[in-house]
């Protein structure tokens, strides 16, 4: 994984994360109010404080009790505050928040075309999702309420103690400067380890990620050993860096609470001095001295808050950007506006001079044009890296061309046409099938609503995927749950599964992108013929590794390095005598003196 | 629903147990742990002393003594302030220190274990699972294991030394917090036992959410093409909604505690001030420094209970997770390596004999009666209907599962009395589908040879016919090839597969249709080459086409598990009534279908 840089905190990012706060206002605000009164209670504590040391200093013992009385009171008031307003209005607005996050998320990456995922890791959208989205939660639900609230409390402190004494208040000025640079030096030095944490965190995951999903290369290499080292090096360099987050950690909480204290001693020289020397007119009684350690003392807590979020936001914002960064990124391919919606389609297609580039300057697909008449059969071939399968997808928009155009049935650029009404009649099934964690029923009807599909039709699309004999075999049957953790289904019951999902679409045009290879041959040609018996009228597009089923093609298109090398149907391919000819040739004579093979290459 | 999430969350070990479990895990330096707790019992001491100190000055200053007398006090006051600060620094650091390497030892050890369970536990257990006991219940072992115990020693430590000053100042005064103290005690349980039902559905609700996640971005292709994201959305939001509104349900719970604590403290703080004044009063209590020392104790009497509070409601939740911890470290794994391992030895034959192999997976017969013997260097083609065991066969060569009955040997030696190490390494697995770190194409193929040449890559690429799509690559050989392989087609994946087994030159090499996803182009570059990758080793091959099988110097046809046909390809053709020669009409015959 390539070193990231480690991101400067933007002020803009901050705002926008602030700014997911808007649309619960109404709460948000609530939460600030509340948290002003509930601060109003909180600091009276060093006042009523003080008011009792007065009253038993007095010896005036029913005007002590009414003072407890009323501290009871507020902080009875204070708690009931406290717990409203985090069970309702944090708590809530966080939980909605962390909700709707997550399902934007979610839509965001749905939006976008396969050139997304190609580049992405999965793990880590996987855990934008989920544990990013929780770092966003920390922070609305805990961090800004008790930040306000800290803030305002540190507020009332101060107004507090300047009532109480302002001389005593000045005399804790020099303590500042220190406070300050505790404060800037942790801030400054947390933020770029935390960053590191997280990213060698992230390493660790995929570390693991990756051993797990190739344990049996893993196993069958014997590698285990140098597995275990390479895990062991993140793992060292991971409690590296959290040592070092929690050296400067360990260190800056004593420093803040050290220079409290120093503060409080401070306070009680100084206060001393003045009761006992009372200098110059300052005089103080020994209540208000009472009265103004205390709310040092409530100090404590918001100071320490306060500075240990600088460092928690670099964390939190990291986690922002993340999420943003999926939330941002351009949908590549996008529906117009003015998309036409289109009717059922005959199922000729076009391919005006295409051409594809993943990166600038070098072309997958460098200029092809090809027509294929509705209904019609044909075969895509060629070697591995030719821009096959890159083909098939721009037809099925999974990309978008970066030159030339695809026309539909002679009229519609596939750009401008709604692409829901697009996918309807096209059905794809792709190299490496794909099955939910469902029953194969739900697998099969994928997407579909409930209205568009019946029993019959999901047994009959199985049947000519030849997969029903499969399915009626299993105890459950149709509601038997395959997926990750379902019942095992071999590599070639799971693409004729997804053949069966494609076919039950009734599409107009059909690709197959090599759906077939780990189907039996006889299997594979019972379906083929069961399909174009059925669908006859359907454009189908096959690329396959099978010659066989290649010949029976309408029409052969060989690509090579993005171009169509050779066109034509196996007659005229084989009378050119050109690369298919011999692929065909050198393919089809096996090497063992068997003469029924040169019998069938020669017929 | 899948059957896993339907376990009660619980751990199988009782909290205790768990805890003890985990202690001897957990090995660590002697040295730090015993300077973590001298130091935390300094440091309590040191926090001890102050009260007094202040005592001291508050009663000079009430008593309106000289100001000198107190001037003293105050900065001593100050220099125990620093030493507290010095010891709590070292003390958290080292603390955190030891917090550190714990997790560290046991993250390792969960890997290594992982190493060690055989494939079936991964075939059982979703990724992302594994994936999270490793990264983040590991955590909990910082909570829950020595470093918590000392956290709470320390604690209980302060509290008892708090009570015996609180009584030591006044007996009277000290009734007070003593008698809050179960009241405080009873919230504390109460709630924690009702925030860990809680949880136990917050748990659920999230790790559905989480499977959602995770799967609609593994089947992102195919909700594509089946344009089936509003569908998959409206599912992600119902499990997102769950997730909101259990922790809706919760919050109330999780907000209650930290205002009755608030509240506590401070109301008793208030109520020693009124209780220190009546006894003023009434002239038990001699001078009003010793209300202000008192307070301070009770600080420090408070402070740890509050925080006892927070350990005991995060146990709740370390438990399950180190329950979880545990559970992988205790899977054991259904292979073992023999106690006596036979040696191969550097010269491997490679005669590989099933002798009356029978095998089962899930209760269901899958092998039965397998009897083969290969020869050194002699090839042997498996051929039959998709489900007959073919791939279970190879897979019990390099001894991925064991066998139920009968035994697999190599040169005569039973593959369970090998180091499986040892015997991986002579064994050589091309699959359909292999699977690609994501890193350049170079890491990928010396992965089959650690240590070996970038030539020795390059000439294995050459001799597959993998060289020539990768010098078309912008970086070659440099190339990152993404996640599993991502941006190459699966013929070049497979390319690779090759080069990457050819590098590692096993005496025996399993191809399992390992050609059957690569393109007719490279299949007659592998085709070419792959005489040379068979020459000289024994080789054992699935196919589908045929043509690759009809070279084998024998022949087995499977069907449910029992071999049904066995011979060469001349042998078995002459066959009429078998299903060899159904399979081999059917694959030459299908080109003239039309």
């Amino acid at each position: 994984m390539p070193d990231r840089p480690v991101p400067e905190r933007k002020a803009s990012s901050f705002r926008e994360l602030v700014g997911i706060l808007r649309p619960h206002w109404k709460r948000s605000i609530a939460s600030i109010l509340l948290a002003i009164v509930q601060v109003i209670f909180h600091i009276q504590f060093p006042i009523i404080l003080q008011t009792m040391v007065s009253k038993v200093i007095a010896g005036s013992s029913a005007e002590l009790a009414w003072t407890f009385a009323w501290l009871v009171c507020a902080f009875a008031a204070e708690g009931v505050l406290l717990f409203f307003r985090t069970a309702y209005l944090n708590q809530r607005v966080a939980n909605e928040i962390v909700y709707e996050t997550r399902n934007r998320v979610l839509a965001k990456i749905l939006k976008h075309s396969y050139k997304f995922i190609d580049t992405e890791q999965s793990g880590d959208l996987v855990s934008t999702i989920t544990s990013d989205v929780n770092h966003i939660k920390q922070f609305l639900a805990f961090h800004i309420p008790y930040f306000t609230r800290n803030v305002f409390q540190v507020v009332g402190l101060m107004l507090i103690m300047y009532f109480i004494s302002p001389s005593l208040l000045l005399s804790l000025v020099p303590i500042l400067p220190f406070l300050a640079i505790a404060m800037v030096v942790y801030f400054k030095k947390i933020h770029p380890i935390v960053f590191q944490q997280r990213e060698i965190f992230g390493n660790l995951t995929s570390r693991l990620q990756e051993n797990i999903s190739g344990m049996q290369l893993v196993r069958s290499f014997a590698n285990e050993s140098v597995e275990m080292e390479q895990f062991d090096k993140i793992n060292v360099a991971f409690s590296i860096t959290t040592k070092r987050t929690s050296k400067l950690g360990s260190a800056y909480n004593p420093v803040i609470h050290f220079l409290i204290r120093l503060g409080w001693t401070t306070v009680l020289g100084v206060g001393g001095y003045m009761i006992l020397q009372g200098t110059a007119g300052i005089t103080m009684t020994i209540d208000q001295l009472f009265a103004f350690i205390p709310s040092l003392n409530l100090l404590v807590e918001p100071v320490q808050f306060i500075t240990w979020w600088g460092g928690e936001i670099g964390r939190i914002l990291a986690a922002y950007e993340r999420i943003k960064r999926v939330l941002d990124l351009d949908v590549d391919v996008k529906q117009r506006p003015d998309a036409i919606k289109l009717p059922r389609l005959e199922g000729d297609v076009t391919f005006k001079d295409v051409m594809f580039e993943y990166e600038r300057g070098s072309p997958v697909i460098a200029g092809i044009s090809m027509h294929v008449p509705a209904g019609k059969t044909i075969a895509l071939l060629g070697a591995t890296g030719s821009g096959k399968s890159t083909l098939i997808h721009l037809l099925g928009r999974f990309y978008d061309v970066t030159s030339g155009s695809i026309v539909l049935d002679g009229q519609w650029d596939l750009r401008d046409v709604d692409l829901d009404s697009y996918r309807d009649q096209v059905g794809i099934v792709a190299q490496e099938p794909f099955l939910f964690q469902q029953t194969i029923l739900e697998n099969l009807t994928h997407g579909l609503d409930r209205g568009r599909w019946t029993m019959d039709a999901v047994v009959d699309a199985c049947k000519i995927a030849n997969i029903h004999g499969f399915i009626d075999s299993l105890p459950e049957k149709y509601d038997t749950i395959v997926g990750e953790r379902g019942t095992t289904v071999s590599g070639g019951q799971k693409q004729r599964l997804t053949l069966a999902r494609a076919i039950l679409r009734r599409p107009r045009i059909l690709i197959l992108d090599d759906a077939t290879s780990s189907v039996d041959v006889d299997t594979e040609y019972e379906i083929l013929s069961d399909l174009k018996r059925i669908f006859s009228t359907c454009t189908t597009f096959i690329i396959t590794q099978r010659l066989s089923t290649v010949r029976n093609a309408d029409y052969i298109y060989m690509l090579e390095k993005g171009r169509i090398a050779e066109e034509g149907t196996h007659q005229q391919l084989m009378a050119r005598s050109g690369i298919y000819a011999t692929l065909y040739n050198t393919i089809t004579y096996s090497p063992a003196n068997d003469p029924r093979l040169k019998r069938d290459a020669r017929g | 629903m899948p059957e896993d999430d339907q376990k009660p969350e619980r751990p199988e070990f009782g909290a205790l147990e768990t805890i003890k479990h985990l202690f001897s895990l957990v090995k660590l330096d002697k040295r730090i742990y015993l300077l973590v707790i001298v130091l935390a019992v300094f440091g309590s001491l040191a926090a001890m002393i102050s009260p007094l100190i202040v005592q001291q000055s508050v009663d000079a200053i009430v008593a309106r003594r000289p100001f000198d007398e107190i001037i003293g006090l105050i900065i001593v006051l100050g220099a125990i302030a620093a030493i507290e600060a010095v010891i709590s620094t070292a003390n958290s650091y080292a603390l955190s220190y030891l917090g550190i390497e714990a997790m560290y030892g046991v993250r390792n050890r969960m890997f290594q274990h992982l190493q060690k369970l055989s494939l079936t536990y991964f075939h059982t257990t979703k990724t992302g699972k594994i994936i999270s006991y490793v990264t983040n219940d590991v955590e909990t072992v910082n909570s829950l294991s020595s470093i918590g115990l000392v956290t709470v020693i320390v604690q209980l430590f302060q509290l008892v030394a708090s009570v015996f000053f609180m009584l030591s100042l006044s007996w009277q005064m000290t009734l007070l917090p003593l008698a809050i103290m179960p009241l405080n005690m009873f919230f504390l349980v109460f709630f924690s036992k009702r925030s860990r039902s809680y949880f136990q559905v917050i748990r659920k609700t999230i790790s559905t959410m989480t499977g959602q996640a995770q799967e609609s971005i593994d089947g992102f292709r195919t909700i594509k093409s089946h344009k089936s994201e509003a569908a998959v959305l409206a599912k992600f939001d119902a499990a997102t909604r769950a997730e909101r509104d259990a922790m809706q349900h919760a919050a109330p719970i999780w907000a209650v505690m930290q205002p009755v604590f608030t509240a506590i403290t401070f109301i008793s703080i208030g109520g020693c001030v009124l209780l220190g004044g009546f006894l003023y009063f009434s002239g038990f209590i001699a001078n009003i420094g010793l209300i202000f020392a008192f307070i301070m104790y009770l600080l420090t009497f408070l402070g740890p209970i509050s925080s006892l509070a927070t350990f005991l409601s995060d146990v709740q939740n370390a438990v399950v997770g180190a329950g979880r911890v545990l559970r992988l470290l205790g899977t054991e794994p259904d292979m073992h390596d023999p106690a006596k391992p036979v040696q191969l030895g550097t010269t491997v034959q490679g005669a590989i004999d099933f002798d009356h192999v029978h095998f089962a997976y899930d209760g269901t017969d899958v092998l039965r009666d397998v009897v083969l013997h290969v020869n050194p260097k002699e090839r042997l083609a498996i051929v039959g209907p998709t489900g007959s065991g073919k791939t279970t066969i190879i897979s019990l060569i390099p001894r991925f599962y064991d066998v139920k009955a009968g035994s697999v040997r190599i040169d005569g030696v039973d593959v369970r009395d090998l180091e499986m190490q040892d015997l991986r390494k002579r064994v050589g697995l091309v699959l359909q589908d292999n699977f690609l770190f994501a890193t350049s194409i170079m890491e990928n193929i010396k992965y089959g040879k650690l240590g070996a040449s970038n030539d020795d890559v390059i000439d294995a690429a050459k001799k597959v016919g993998a060289h020539e799509f990768i010098e078309q690559l912008p970086r070659k050989y440099e190339t990152q090839v993404g996640e599993r392989g991502a941006i190459l087609s699966i013929g070049q994946r497979q390319l690779i597969a090759f080069a990457r087994t050819l590098l590692a030159d096993p005496p025996v090499l399993i191809l399992d249709e390992a050609t059957s996803s690569v393109d007719a182009y490279s299949e007659i570059l592998i085709q070419k080459n792959l005489e040379k990758l068979l020459a000289n080793r024994t080789s054992i091959i699935i196919a589908h086409r045929l043509s690759t099988v009809v070279n084998a110097d024998t022949i087995v046809v499977l069907q449910d598990g029992k071999i049904i046909q066995r011979g060469n390809h001349v042998q078995l053709v002459q066959d009429e009534g078998g299903l060899y020669k159904k399979l081999y009409e059917m694959q030459f015959a299908e080109g003239n279908h039309n």
